[in-house]
């Protein structure tokens, strides 16, 4: 019989690495002598790469499940809450051109599309009697959700007496991705009982069979293990290095290669902290916008095909300057190199990668951490019960993470494709069919006949969900033909039932929900309750 | 709370408060908030739970009158002649106010007394005087004592609840109330002790609960939610004579 699995060995402390140490150690007991026991090295002379701010709700399951306090996570990681993300000059470039991608799913999306209604009532105009009521035409996202208001307004998701992890408006956070690695790896060697190992990984020993035997580090010697995690970043010193694993490059489909990041303190105490994301688009590229309770972060990330350095700094300064004036131009910026590409396997023999390491994507929709807390949970979930099993698991693993990388690709395409922009090469290069995956290329021509369904998708665990691609899709005006079956009564009266409970809910939250700033500073002073 | 006057021996030298009328101020409140030091009265007569402040999110320990916002039910059957008052209502019409020195030279906040001019028991014809001869009376003398123990208490409650949050013993109760006549309500936003991990405290924080005479305190808010089947009861009474009249 073969062995159990006794030991897993991490390699690297960034967000990856703590994430996936936090949900196995929590899940296979590693506080006790009879549990899976967890080892995390770190080197001390490569840094984290300490972006990457943003993140989905699901990081709230992820936290609880691991033990976290929400409270605690709050205050200690300079967290504010993230309802979305408004994307501002993607559809035409014009000023005011904006759309909302919610996290609240649309009124009844179980029970009704709601999409070719809209699409209805917009096209009749309020003709009819009220007609002092000439309101603009409803976004279809304020249509259907009353998150788009709720950001417009500044407002936060929750209530100061919500316990800790509930939500009234589904959320997710913005958070200092330093103080976060730091959080996580106090949390995981305190309470979670990971071992900790502050050391730098120099080569890899091999067993007959091809497995890793043991990684050798520099002060420690040999450091052995069943299973070894590579969550070293760019530097994928494991899955890349050691075995040898091609990264397929997405650069053909993702133009974007280059980022310019910087952090910009608030003017005054008491500026709004917007509960979203505000991502602008550039000639090149788009330009991110995350407030933290104590600054913001700000970066350019662009395509070096399409623009210079220098463009591309102009560019973020001018972003800048319309909030921070003259300021911007004495700013300096960091520069990080992206490489858009997944490895063409992320488990091999008894070892898996998560994280940068296994694959990177602009971070459009903030899908990277999402991506980690994914393979996390799976690798817990999954965690094979000796050597034996392992390959069938790490099948299923690849297939599984294959299919799930295509589905990110395909979704952030899908931001630059449905873009009504041809104003530069950028814009126009990006609708060119080559770089167009087929999948996506299919799935668009179902999406001019009828809405995207959850039927479009296999998994159980979709990355993003159907919903997603109709905010954006009908967010950036797709265009798209009615079909002309008969509209049921029925469920015409459902719809509009839908839209009313929309905009009588839309009101009644706006009303009583604090501002985003009010509610980080009552939980700085108070905290949440976990019940 | 009307208008709060700091209270002073010229200004409310003819100042009285009618001894009667309380019980019918609070006709419309449907909770109070209590004390440590009260526990063992109140949860005599009313059930206990804890609710949230809607300001700070903080747990507060709470005596329920109703069992939907705005009805007494102790007042509207008569019921409260009978039973113990809340510090918090005995202290009406005083209030502790946080007095602003205005010359500026005083940094810290000192409470001081104040009285509600706008509650209806506050007249210059009958009642308690507050003031007899410049000096205080007995009958103020007690509201202050009242005052000071509710400020006491409100620090003892902190400790308490910071405790019972820390070992995770509070838990979310809901009242799922039908009443004779089929009408229904549902009262959420009430908290109370959960038993189950009340047991699985480890022995020596048991322990630290005994010394601090935190576990008769916490008996006392279990049982006292037996109340809550009496006010139903009590419900059902006036709901029926109201039907039938
Ligand atoms: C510009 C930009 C913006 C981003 N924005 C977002 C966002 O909004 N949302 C989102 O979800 N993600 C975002 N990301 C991605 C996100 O930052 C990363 O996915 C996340 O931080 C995880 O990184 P990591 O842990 O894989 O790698 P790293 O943080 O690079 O950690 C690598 C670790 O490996 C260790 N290591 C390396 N070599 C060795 C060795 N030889 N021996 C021992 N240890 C070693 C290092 O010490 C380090 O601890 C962004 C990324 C970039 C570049």
């Amino acid at each position: 019989m073969s062995k159990s699995l006794k030991h897993v060995v991490i390699v690297g402390g960034g967000s990856a690495g703590w994430i996936t140490a936090g949900r196995i150690a929590a899940m296979h007991n590693s506080k006790s002598a009879q549990g899976v026991k967890v080892t995390l090295i770190e080197s001390p002379d490569v840094n984290i790469i300490g972006v990457g701010e943003g993140t989905w709700p699901t990081m709230r399951g992820t936290l609880q499940k691991m033990g976290v306090s929400e409270t605690d996570f709050m205050r200690e990681c300079d967290v504010s809450f993230k309802q979305g993300a408004k994307f501002a000059k993607w559809v035409t470039g014009d000023e005011d051109d904006f759309y909302y991608h919610p996290l609240v799913l649309p009124q009844g999306y179980f029970d009704i599309d709601l999409f070719k209604y809209w699409q209805q009532n917009n096209q009749q105009p309020s003709n009819s009697q009220n007609s002092e009521q000439s309101s603009q035409p409803k976004s279809f996202s304020a249509a259907v959700c009353f998150q788009e208001q709720l950001c417009e307004n500044g407002l936060a998701p929750k209530l100061i007496t919500s316990p800790e992890y509930a939500a009234i408006a589904n959320y997710a956070y913005h958070l200092d991705a330093g103080k976060f690695a730091a959080f996580l790896k106090s949390h995981c060697i305190n309470k979670l009982g990971v071992e900790y190992v502050s050391d730098h990984v120099g080569t890899i020993n091999s067993t007959d069979s091809g497995d890793i035997a043991s990684v050798n580090t520099n002060n420690h010697g040999d450091i052995s293990g069943d299973l070894f995690v590579d969550c070293t970043g760019f530097s994928s010193l494991l899955i890349g290095k050691h075995f040898q694993v091609p990264l397929i490059s997405k650069k053909d489909v993702l133009f974007i290669d280059t980022a310019l990041a910087v952090q910009i303190p608030y003017e005054k105490g008491d500026d709004a902290i917007a509960s979203h994301t505000i991502s602008t688009a550039q000639d090149a590229g788009w330009i991110w916008d995350i407030g933290l309770p104590s600054r913001r972060g700000v970066g350019h990330v662009y395509s070096s095909k399409h623009t210079s350095q220098g463009d591309a700094e102009n560019a973020l300064r001018k972003y800048l300057k319309s909030s921070i004036g003259e300021k911007s131009e004495d700013l300096t910026f960091r520069k990080i190199d992206i490489n858009p590409g997944i490895r063409e396997k992320f488990w091999v023999n008894n070892c898996v990668a998560v994280g940068m390491s296994a694959g990177f994507l602009e971070p459009l929709e903030a899908s990277a951490l999402v991506m980690i807390e994914l393979a996390a949970t799976t690798i817990s979930e999954q965690l094979p019960a000796n050597r034996e099993c392992m390959d069938i698991v790490a099948k299923h693993y690849n297939e599984r993470f294959s299919y799930n990388w295509d589905r990110i690709i395909d979704f952030l395409k899908l931001h630059y494709i449905a873009s009504k922009r041809e104003d530069t090469a950028f814009w126009r290069d990006n609708k060119d069919p080559e770089t167009i995956p087929e999948s996506l290329q299919e799935l668009m021509t179902l999406w001019k006949h009828r809405s995207p369904s959850e039927y479009d998708f296999s998994q159980k665990r979709e990355v993003f969900s159907a919903a997603s691609y109709q905010y954006v899709l009908y967010g950036m005006d797709y265009e798209f033909t009615q079909s002309n079956s008969e509209k049921d009564e029925k469920e015409q009266n459902l719809a509009q039932r839908m839209f009313a409970e929309n905009e009588k809910i839309t009101v009644k939250y706006s009303a009583a929900l604090p501002s985003n700033r009010e509610l980080i500073e009552k939980i700085a002073q108070f905290g949440f309750s976990k019940v | 709370m009307g208008k709060l006057e700091k209270v002073s021996s010229e200004k409310h030298k003819h100042s009285k408060v009618l001894v009667d009328g309380v019980l019918a101020n609070n006709a419309n409140v449907h909770m109070s908030h209590i004390v440590l030091q009260e526990f063992a009265e109140v949860a005599q007569y009313y059930p206990i739970f804890l609710c949230k402040d809607s300001d700070t999110g903080q747990f507060q320990p709470m005596a329920l009158f109703g069992l939907t916002v705005d009805e007494n039910i102790y007042q509207s059957s008569g019921l409260w002649r009978k039973c113990y008052l809340p510090l918090k209502i005995q202290s009406q019409p005083f209030y502790l106010i946080n007095d602003v020195d205005p010359s500026g030279n005083n940094q810290q906040d000192k409470p001081s007394l104040a009285l509600d001019v706008d509650d209806n028991r506050v007249q210059q014809q009958q009642g308690n005087s507050l003031f007899s001869q410049d000096k205080a009376t007995a009958y103020l003398q007690q509201q202050t004592k009242i005052l000071a123990d509710l400020t006491q208490g409100f620090v003892l409650n902190r400790a308490f609840i910071t405790l019972l949050s820390e070992y995770d013993l509070i838990e979310s109760v809901t009242l799922d109330i039908k009443y004779n006549n089929s009408q229904e309500c549902k009262l959420e936003g009430l908290y109370s002790i959960n038993q189950t991990m009340l047991e699985k405290v480890p022995t020596d924080i048991q322990k630290q609960f005994e010394q601090q005479g935190y576990v008769p305190l916490m008996s006392a808010m279990l049982s006292s939610i037996n109340h809550v089947s009496t006010l139903i009861d009590i419900k059902n009474a006036l709901l029926c004579s109201t039907e039938i009249a």
